[in-house]
């Protein structure tokens, strides 16, 4: 009994620490450019596709085999958001938000069933972080994966945070999403802030994908319901708040994890789309409604 | 401030801004030497804004040149006239919410980490209102300490140009004095300040020169002292 | 709309060629296509209403596709209703469910309205996949064809005719709800949606019959669907079926029905053309998506319609003389108003009697558009009254205020894309020589047949005065109309807004400066502060020392 609430509760942290990732990358586009990226929960399956990928290009039998690769991870999809940023953003930067929108629905397609006919639709295991041992504690098995996603995860947001709030890059990116004009007005190079900051997003999901790739495999068909609760963290934590909208993910994958554990994963679900329809329908500003007082 | 050796001024030089067709400023001429204030008077929708946004280069030039001192400007990105010698202190103050004292001056100010440490300080030294409130976000701060944040995020970079636009707006009488205060000051240590406000008085107290915009035009520059009290001035304030 | 114009030709020429080509292929194959081109075609016209004609992200137009196949599916298997009796109900739910979900979704911040919308989808999806009653994954199967009497409509020539014949009937349909300066009634909503509450335009019925219509259309293409092929299963709620749908409407031009049925004809045969790529065609609709959004924002109809401009409208022979309505004094009671911890207005009371103008005067930020803003009901008063004709307003919401005789004239006005400018000043006219009347009075009928778009800023703000004169109103309140304007045009306004007055009406003016008022005012109030500084005369308030200490502060009134 014990054992098994441990369990459930290891469980939980790991998908929120997983989550936050996501919508961490998913508000900070939403913060840099005012406009929702639709294809962030593609990235994270590219993320994950990436993982499998390199792990497969290492020697089978060294240690540690997700911790090896999840740097060349964060780096292909650095590469992979300055694209997005060039493709689905830099042409439409005097469009109206809804444009940019419906440039990144076709970028998420264009990762879906790109990688679907690359490598076909059936699910794979990535590389577990360390191995796939079990940690005793106390009496209680833990896994080392789930473990090591709580670490892995835990030292991404840990990084963000310290970019954001400690470095003056984290600083100019910040006031450049609150007024774009005033920032150039004080000299910071916005154009670069953002470009980093699809960079940033997409590199975020990428490690995300690779966290999630072991316990729960990756499949092409993934991205739309990764992004949908980016999407709903969004609400619950506040448009445009960074840090509102990782606590808002980790809320959702808490209360995923209790529900689909006493009734099932549909209902859990439905649950959330039914909840977050409620928001709305007395809300419509959102729970905590603007921050940056700009609309996608 | 500090290293006031030789200043550039800002010429301004049949400015015209039009929007969507119809003309919001100008044909304007005007320039703010080193070491002056120059204040802008005129009523709300005179233009003073839209001039100060030509100057800044977030409103487009349709015709006319923008100098500072010897180099022609008008063309430039905004972000490059901030880094050469532009300050700004807009209306509304536009400060990034999230931000404390400290980084706001922090994300303004040119250098290496040690560069911008000392620039901060010396902004905290000028301004102590702001000192006791350094890791405070701006948000939270008082109206005055927000305007006096403002100013500092504007000439950290230390500008030869200064542009404070309405600093006075919804600030109590004694603040007021501090904020025109501050703008003498700027001049006195060689910039050359260019000042829009509604409150006339303060604004003469304080300027070199005068002008009045109205309906977009300039329609009186004359020294301070040749303005007060003069009903010619009195007429083209009250008709703006 | 006076005939096709040749915009419509080219349509037509379109597709007398694609009956060729498909004539000329001849096989089942072909056919098939084709017939599923017709289908997207219908589904899409009903989206173009919610996301062009509305402006809404909508992400539901594919649930609604899968209702109606599941609809009309389930009715005719388990009930044994006739398929044509199936398709009925497959036209009605979607169109119950649209109208359902119309008005929470329409005022949603818009970045929500794809959450919602999607939202819903999610929830379509998962019921289709999970419930018992719809199959479960595998669907349903063996849903009978539409049948006209003995003779069985399955594939072929008899189907394509059949759901071709319903593209032809929807694009009429929605023409005919466009028609009657509905379309420009729409745009203006859509657009300018300020302008549209003070012009009594009211959104709720415009959104309720859109996104029903909708719905409906997704719906019958859904019907069609299932009971072309037999088969429906989950898929069909899918998100596949949604950016299918959304790529058409984006590739043949945002709003247009013409343009939909030209998308779905370029996009459907592509997985065709495209069969290397396999089941992943919508790759390739994920480029084209793109490339359209980038490179041709207003799509294939956007283009034609550079090419082949759409007709000014008939100018009415004459103008009808406005109906004299009688001016109505208008009066302001104690008005407060705070926003967050601001005080906007503390209590603001002043009158504006039937035939006289009244400025309002004072600085930045002392509340003068917030009267406004609060007499014409687009923000609601926490305290005071406002009467039009001794008719109390605070209670009622903007629209039915313009119904009571006010008129609103913005300082910035917004006018909606592509109209011509009688349209955009028939708006909310009784009819077309109202507003041709309205026209003359600001000295633009003679440009009653150009663009909007042709239109200098300052004839923008002569524009939007005539479209609120269009109402005729018994009070107008104008926002800074002279702002910008040219000695020339400013003596002019004054002049017209003189003759209003003389009239009957009640004019409010909010300006800044006293020059252009103190000729034309019989009345000054001048506001500070939110409060009122001084009312009287203009040569009395000019002269009042609180005035004139506001206006040149404290030191040089002295």
């Amino acid at each position: 009994m014990i054992e098994a609430a441990a369990q459930l509760a290891v469980n939980a942290v790991a998908l929120g620490a997983v989550y936050a990732l996501v919508a961490l990358g998913f508000v900070l586009v939403i913060g840099a450019v005012g406009a929702v990226n639709f294809a962030h929960g593609e990235l994270v399956m590219l993320g994950g596709m990436v993982g499998v990928g390199a792990a497969m290009l290492l020697p089978a039998d060294l240690p540690v085999p997700g911790l090896l690769v999840l740097p060349a991870v964060l780096a292909v999809m650095a590469a992979v958001g300055l694209a997005v940023a060039g493709i689905a953003y830099a042409p439409l930067r005097r469009a109206p938000p809804t444009a940019v929108f419906i440039a990144t629905i076709a970028v998420g397609l264009i990762v879906h069933h790109g990688v679907t006919v690359g490598i076909g639709p059936e699910p794979r295991r990535g590389p577990p972080l360390i191995d796939s041992g079990i940690l005793d504690v106390a009496g209680v098995g833990l896994a080392h994966q789930q473990l090591a996603t709580i670490a892995t995860a835990a030292a991404l947001i840990f990084a963000v945070h310290f970019l954001l709030q400690q470095t003056r890059f984290g600083r100019r990116l910040r006031a450049a999403a609150q007024d774009p004009e005033m920032a150039r007005a004080v000299g910071i190079p916005v154009r670069l802030t953002i470009a980093v900051s699809f960079a940033l997003a997409a590199a975020l999901a990428g490690a995300a994908g690779l966290l999630l790739s072991n316990q729960y495999l990756v499949t092409p068909t993934d991205g739309g319901a990764l992004m949908l609760k980016a999407y709903v963290a969004t609400v619950i934590g506040g448009w445009g708040r960074i840090w509102g909208a990782a606590l808002g993910a980790f809320a959702i994958a808490v209360f995923e994890t209790l529900v689909a554990a006493s009734a099932s994963y549909l209902v859990a679900e439905a649950l959330l789309y039914l909840g977050v329809l409620a928001v709305l329908a007395v809300r419509p500003q959102g729970l905590f409604g603007e921050t940056t007082g700009r609309r996608a | 401030m500090t290293e006031a050796a030789s200043r550039d001024g800002l010429t301004l030089e049949d400015v015209e801004v039009r929007v969507a067709g119809a003309t919001l400023l100008g044909p304007v001429s005007l320039s703010v030497e080193p070491g002056t204030v120059v204040a802008v008077l005129g009523a709300n929708g005179a233009g003073k804004s839209t001039l100060m946004h030509a100057i800044v280069g977030t409103a487009a030039v349709a015709r006319g040149r923008i100098w500072l001192g010897p180099a022609e400007i008008s063309d430039w990105p905004v972000e490059h006239r901030a880094r050469h010698g532009i300050g700004w202190s807009p209306e509304g103050r536009r400060l990034f919410p999230g931000l404390t004292v400290e980084e706001t001056l922090d994300v303004a100010a040119p250098g290496n980490k040690g560069e911008r440490a000392r620039r901060i300080d010396a902004m905290l030294e000028r301004f102590p209102v702001l000192a006791e409130k350094r890791h405070e976000t701006a948000w939270r701060l008082s109206g005055g300490q927000q305007q006096m944040l403002a100013i500092a995020r504007a000439v950290i970079a230390d500008p030869s140009v200064v542009l404070l636009d309405e600093p006075s707006l919804g600030l109590a009488p004694v603040v007021r004095d501090q904020v025109f205060a501050a703008a003498r000051g700027l001049a006195d240590a060689g910039a050359a300040v260019l000042l829009a406000e509604q409150d006339t008085a303060r604004a003469l107290a304080v300027a070199d020169r005068v002008v009045v915009l109205a309906r977009g035009r300039l329609v009186l520059d004359w020294p301070t002292q040749v303005a007060v009290g003069n009903p010619d001035f009195e007429q083209a304030l009250m008709g703006a | 709309m006076t005939g096709p114009d040749r915009r419509d030709l080219v349509y037509l020429a379109a597709a007398a060629a694609g009956l060729g080509g498909v004539v000329a292929l001849g096989d089942t194959y072909a056919l098939r296509v084709a017939t599923l081109v017709g289908i997207y075609a219908i589904a899409a016209i009903g989206y173009q209403l919610v996301f062009g004609r509305l402006g809404l992200l909508s992400l539901a137009q594919g649930a609604l596709f899968g209702i109606g196949a599941y609809t009309s599916a389930l009715l005719t298997l388990s009930l044994g209703l006739p398929a044509p009796l199936g398709i009925v109900a497959a036209v009605v739910a979607p169109a119950a469910v649209g109208a359902a979900v119309a008005l929470p979704i329409a005022r949603l911040e818009s970045h929500y309205v794809a959450l919602a919308t999607l939202g819903l989808a999610q929830l379509a999806l998962l019921a289709a996949t999970n419930l018992e009653l719809t199959g479960g994954a595998n669907g349903l199967y063996g849903v009978p064809p539409l049948a006209v009497g003995p003779v069985e409509i399955v594939g072929g020539w008899p189907m394509l005719t059949l759901v071709w014949t319903l593209v032809g009937l929807c694009l009429l349909a929605s023409r005919a709800m466009l028609a009657g300066g509905r379309a420009a009634r729409f745009a203006t909503l859509r657009d300018a949606p300020h302008a549209a509450l003070t012009l009594g335009l009211n959104p709720v019925p415009a959104r309720l019959v859109l996104f029903a219509a909708a719905g409906a259309l997704g719906g019958l293409a859904g019907g069609l669907q299932v009971h072309g092929i037999g088969v429906v299963s989950p898929s069909v709620t899918g998100f596949e079926v949604m950016v299918t749908i959304l790529a058409i409407a984006v590739v043949g031009g945002r709003g247009s029905g013409p343009g939909a049925v030209a998308g779905a004809a370029l996009l459907i045969p592509l997985p065709e053309v495209l069969r290397f790529l396999e089941g992943s065609y919508l790759a390739a609709y994920g480029v084209v998506l793109l490339a359209a959004i980038v490179l041709m924002p207003r799509g294939l109809d956007g283009w034609l319609r550079d090419r082949f401009p759409r007709r000014p409208p008939a100018v009415p022979a004459a103008a009808s003389a406005p109906a004299r309505r009688r001016g109505k004094a208008l009066a302001v009671d104690g008005l407060r108003k705070r926003f967050g911890g601001v005080t906007a207005l503390d209590g603001v009371s002043f009158a504006v009697s039937a035939g006289t103008v009244v400025g309002l005067i004072g600085a930045n930020g002392s509340g003068k558009t917030t009267v406004l803003n609060l007499i014409s009901g687009l923000e609601t008063p926490d305290a005071g009254q406002i009467r039009l004709g001794g008719v109390p307003l605070a209670e009622r919401p903007a629209h039915h205020r313009t119904a009571l005789g006010l008129g609103r004239g913005f300082q910035h006005p917004e006018f909606p894309e592509g109209l011509f400018v009688l349209e955009a000043a028939a708006v909310a006219a009784r009819d077309r020589s109202v507003a041709l009347a309205a026209l003359e009075r600001v000295g633009l009928a003679g440009r009653a047949a150009e663009p909007v778009a042709a239109l200098g800023a300052a004839e923008l703000r002569r524009l939007d005065l005539a479209r609120t004169l269009a109402t005729e109103p018994g009070a107008v309140i104008l926002d800074e109309p002279a702002a910008g304007l040219t000695a020339d045009e400013r003596s002019a306004l004054s002049a017209l807004l003189r003759r209003l007055a003389d009239e009957g009406l009640a004019v409010l003016v909010v300006d800044h400066g006293m020059d252009f008022l103190l000729p034309l005012a019989d009345r000054i109030v001048c506001l500070d502060a939110g409060r009122v500084l001084a009312a009287g005369t203009p040569e009395a308030v000019r002269r009042d020392p609180a005035v004139v200490a506001a206006y040149l502060g404290q030191g040089a009134a002295a």
